[in-house]
């Protein structure tokens, strides 16, 4: 849908208007970034390290090969930056675009709910209800609602993503557990998802503990249901989106080279050598980036 | 402006209850429904070719003959047929485009693991009969059957909870329940000529 206004009014060929919307919705994905972390970030040369977290994303092949990552981190970051400024129905709004980009993001209802409901105090929840944060409520998972309903337009089966995963994976739900046991008991990449699957739970842990429930409630959840879908032969092979194109998780890896600084150029060698190695994979056909 | 708030608030709700009521009621094919939905089949869109009860059908082929419409708790095909598995479908068989009446000769060449035991029961609509199993690698089987009403469904009705190949053996990753394999099947009008190998 991104892409609709340069294929159809700028007649730009398919692919080309899928990469151009993707690095269009990278840019807005920094900026809703650099929004999610005002509070941490007090300086330009602060900002600007923020920002390189997402430019020097690992997985940033995802923001210029014509992807949906980039504009779901962007709908993501506004959706809690809007939130923590208590605009709620925008929130829902972003909620519901967030959904609409991809079927995961009505999960963003769980840390809507926690922010609208007061943070970590749920004494007297049914007080703090009103009509707008209500619809900001319903808002959030409208996008997954409409696709869901132009699935069933399109084909007769309102849930035929969840079914089309199912039979290409193979099993209906995976034990998350089981999920990450396998592939670390394999060589090479499956081992590295995990690994990086592990990390994400970890982070969202410790988000929750900085008291950023609402980031690492997401981030956590978002996870354990991409490990519940599953993955064909064990592998994880979808698993680095999940992870690294999540504003929480970057959210905790910058609180973390915040508070150990001398680190920043260690992970920015890092990452920056993981994102050419990335991209160059995907240029060549290798499968570990799919 | 209350008033206004509420209202949107029962059109999200309407298009919840909307979708609701997608999920709970599919527009499917029935092939669809087997392979996406309830996953008793294997086979998505298969190719028909032609044939007739008589020739029958041999599983190792690609695709089906045109009088057997979809197939349900059949394995992938290998080099010699097609697996029964009954973690794709509770009771193997075959579903046909037509329907058969009257007494039928049904002859399958197919082998057993061991876990079937010495029986297992053939169903062709309201008629089953209990087969003996043939102690050989590929034995053939001839049963007949009467079904009272027209019967369009074949089921290989085996013992339930068959064990995973990977618990029966230790070096195997393979998750498939597995029962008969199936090498070749038809079904023929009017009793078996020879005698018939069914208890």
């Amino acid at each position: 849908m991104a892409a609709y206004p340069f294929h159809y009014w700028l007649r730009l060929s398919s692919p080309v208007s899928l990469v151009v919307a993707s690095k269009l919705a990278l840019l807005f994905s920094i900026y809703g970034f650099l929004l999610l972390l005002r509070n941490q970030t007090t300086s330009t040369t602060e900002r600007f390290l923020a920002g390189s977290l997402v430019a020097f994303n690992p997985y940033i092949i995802y923001g210029h090969a014509g992807y949906s990552e980039p504009l779901y981190f962007a709908f993501l970051a506004f959706a809690f930056y809007v939130a923590s400024r208590q605009w709620w129905i925008i929130s829902g709004l972003m909620g519901g675009l967030l959904s609409a980009t991809r079927m995961v993001g009505f999960l963003f209802s769980v840390p809507y709910t926690m922010m609208s409901l007061g943070g970590n105090s749920w004494r007297g929840w049914w007080r703090k209800i009103d009509s707008t944060k209500l619809i900001g409520l319903l808002l959030c998972p409208l996008g997954t609602a409409f696709y869901m309903l132009y699935l069933y337009r399109r084909t007769g089966d309102a849930l035929a993503q969840v079914h089309i995963h199912i039979a290409w994976v193979g099993t209906q739900f995976s034990n998350p557990l089981q999920a990450l046991w396998v592939p670390l008991h394999k060589h090479h990449w499956p081992r590295v998802w995990a690994g990086m699957a592990i990390t994400g739970l970890l982070a969202s842990v410790w988000l929750v503990k900085l008291r950023k429930s609402e980031l690492g409630i997401y981030l956590g959840l978002s996870i354990v249901v991409a490990l519940l879908g599953g993955s064909r032969a064990g592998d994880l092979y979808g698993m680095p989106r999940y992870i690294w194109w999540q504003p929480p998780f970057l959210y905790a890896i910058y609180i973390g080279l915040k508070r150990y600084s001398a680190w920043w150029p260690v992970y920015l060698a890092f990452s920056s050598g993981i994102a050419a190695f990335v991209i160059i994979g995907w240029f060549t056909g290798h499968n570990f980036v799919v | 402006m209350n008033l206004l708030r509420w209202l949107i608030i029962a059109a999200l709700l309407c298009i919840y209850a909307g979708t609701l009521f997608a999920v709970l009621h599919p527009k499917v094919s029935p092939g669809y429904r087997a392979y996406y939905m309830d996953r008793s089949s294997s086979d998505w869109n298969p190719e028909h070719y032609p044939g007739t009860p008589e020739k029958g059908i041999e599983f190792s082929r690609v695709g089906l003959p045109e009088w057997v419409e979809s197939t349900h708790g059949l394995s992938f095909r290998d080099q010699w047929g097609r697996w029964t598995d009954t973690t794709v479908g509770p009771v193997p068989g075959l579903t046909f485009a037509r329907s058969f009446n009257g007494p039928v000769c049904v002859q399958f060449v197919a082998t057993a693991v061991p876990a079937v035991g010495k029986t297992f029961t053939l169903k062709l609509g309201d008629q089953s009969q209990m087969v003996q199993v043939i102690p050989k690698v590929f034995g053939e089987y001839q049963v007949e059957l009467e079904p009272v009403r027209p019967a369009s469904r074949l089921d290989f009705v085996l013992p339930p909870q068959l064990p995973r190949e990977a618990d029966v053996d230790s070096h195997s990753s393979d998750m498939r329940r597995l029962g008969l394999e199936l090498t070749s099947l038809r079904i023929l009008s009017g009793p078996c000529t020879s005698p018939t190998l069914s208890k």
